[in-house]
C-alpha cells in the first residue's frame, strides 16, 4: 500500500510504536501546513523552524499518549499553536513594554507604512494584513480559512470557546477585507 | 475585485502555497524529532558475562518490527510490565484483525514471534513463552486492511 493511503491515525499508532517510516510520512503530510500556520504567527522564520521543530519533537515523544479524541492533525496543530504562544510570551518578556494599546486592538488606520509596502503583489498584501493582526484573530483566521479547521477544532486548538472562535474571526475578517481593500 | 474577492484570492494562493523554508527544514525536522527521548521503564536483560538493561521503547520496537509483516492483522499497541527487579513480567500485544482472519492461528503465530523478538532483544537462551507472558488481545477486526 502506498504511504499517502495509509490513514492519520493508522501512522500515529504505528510512530507511537517507534515506527521512524510512518512518522517521517506524518511529517511530510502535516509539516507544510504547520510550518505554512507557524510562519505567519510569528515573524522570524528562525523562530518558526524553532516552533515547528519542538512542535514535532514534542509530538514524536508524546504519540504513545495520543488517544485519538481528536484527529491527529487537530493535536498537531494544538501543538504547534502552544509552542508558537509559548514563543510570544517569551518575546513579550523580554520586549520593551508599549505605553499603548491593548494586545487585542488593532488600530485600523495606524499601519506601518513600510509593512504595508510590502504587499506589492496579492499574498504580500495578505501577509502584511495578517501581520497588523492580533494573535488571537490571526490564529483562528488562519486555521479556518486556510487550513480548513472547524470551530469545535480551533477551539480545541487554542483551549477557547467556539463563540470566542465565532468571534475573532468575524473581527479578523472585517479587518483582512478592509485591507485588501485598501490595496486593492 | 472588492476586498472580499481579494481576500478569497489571497487565501486560495496561500493555501496552495509551501514556503520554502519548510523544504530547507524538512530532514532535519524528522532528524532531530526521533532523537527526542521518550521515558520508559528498563528491562532487565542478559549477557554471558553478566546483566543487560535494555529500555522498554526499544523492546516494544523490536516486536513491532518482528510482527509488520504478519498478514490479516495489524499492532494497535505493545506494552511491557516489569516487576520491582525489573525483569519482564509480562509483555501485551493489542491487534486488530481484518475481518475473515482465523483469530486463534493469528494468536499463536503472534505470540511465537513477539517471544522470539523478546528473547532475541533480551539475550536470553530460549524464547520466553514459559518464563515470561505474552498475552494476545485481538481489540478490534476491520474491513479495511488500510486500517491494520
Amino acid at each position: 500500500m502506498d504511504d499517502d493511503e495509509v490513514p492519520d491515525e493508522v501512522l500515529a499508532r504505528r510512530a507511537a510504536l517507534l515506527d521512524r517510516a510512518a512518522f517521517r510520512v506524518i511529517v511530510d503530510r502535516h509539516g507544510p501546513a504547520l510550518y505554512r500556520y507557524a510562519r505567519r504567527m510569528v515573524d522570524d522564520p528562525h523562530d518558526t523552524e524553532d516552533c515547528v521543530q519542538e512542535a514535532f519533537a514534542a509530538a514524536w515523544t508524546s504519540l504513545p499518549q495520543f488517544a485519538g479524541r481528536s484527529s491527529l492533525r487537530t493535536w498537531l496543530f494544538a501543538i504547534t499553536a502552544h509552542k508558537v504562544r509559548s514563543l510570544q510570551r517569551r518575546r513579550a518578556r523580554t520586549a520593551l513594554p508599549l505605553p499603548f494599546v491593548p494586545d487585542e486592538e488593532v488600530d485600523s488606520h495606524a499601519v506601518d507604512p513600510e509593512r504595508w509596502a510590502e504587499g506589492t503583489d496579492l499574498l504580500g498584501a495578505l501577509h502584511a494584513a495578517l501581520r497588523e493582526l492580533p494573535p488571537g484573530p490571526r490564529s483562528t483566521w488562519l486555521l479556518r480559512e486556510i487550513e480548513g479547521l472547524s470551530y469545535e477544532q480551533i477551539a480545541e486548538v487554542s483551549g477557547t470557546t467556539t463563540s470566542t472562535v465565532r468571534g475573532q474571526l468575524h473581527r479578523a475578517r472585517a479587518h483582512l477585507v478592509q485591507r485588501m481593500e485598501a490595496w486593492r | 475585485m472588492n476586498g472580499e474577492q481579494l481576500l478569497a484570492q489571497a487565501a486560495r494562493t496561500l493555501r496552495e502555497h509551501t514556503d520554502s523554508g519548510w523544504v530547507a527544514l524538512r530532514d532535519d525536522v524528522v532528524a532531530l524529532a526521533v532523537r527526542a527521548f521518550r521515558p520508559s521503564a528498563p528491562v532487565r536483560g542478559t549477557l554471558p558475562d553478566g546483566p543487560l538493561l535494555v529500555a522498554s521503547t526499544v523492546v516494544v520496537s523490536r516486536v513491532r518490527t518482528a510482527l509488520a509483516g504478519i498478514p490479516g492483522a495489524g499492532v494497535l499497541r505493545i506494552t511491557c510490565t516489569t516487576t520491582p527487579d525489573d525483569d519482564l513480567d509480562r509483555l501485551t500485544v493489542e491487534l486488530v484483525a481484518l475481518y475473515g482472519t482465523r483469530l486463534v492461528p493469528l494468536a499463536v503465530e503472534v505470540r511465537q514471534l513477539a517471544a522470539t523478538a523478546v528473547a532475541e532483544t533480551l539475550g536470553l537462551a530460549r524464547p520466553p513463552l514459559d518464563r515470561v507472558r505474552v498475552d494476545v488481545s485481538v481489540r478490534d477486526v476491520t474491513p479495511d486492511p488500510r486500517l491494520l
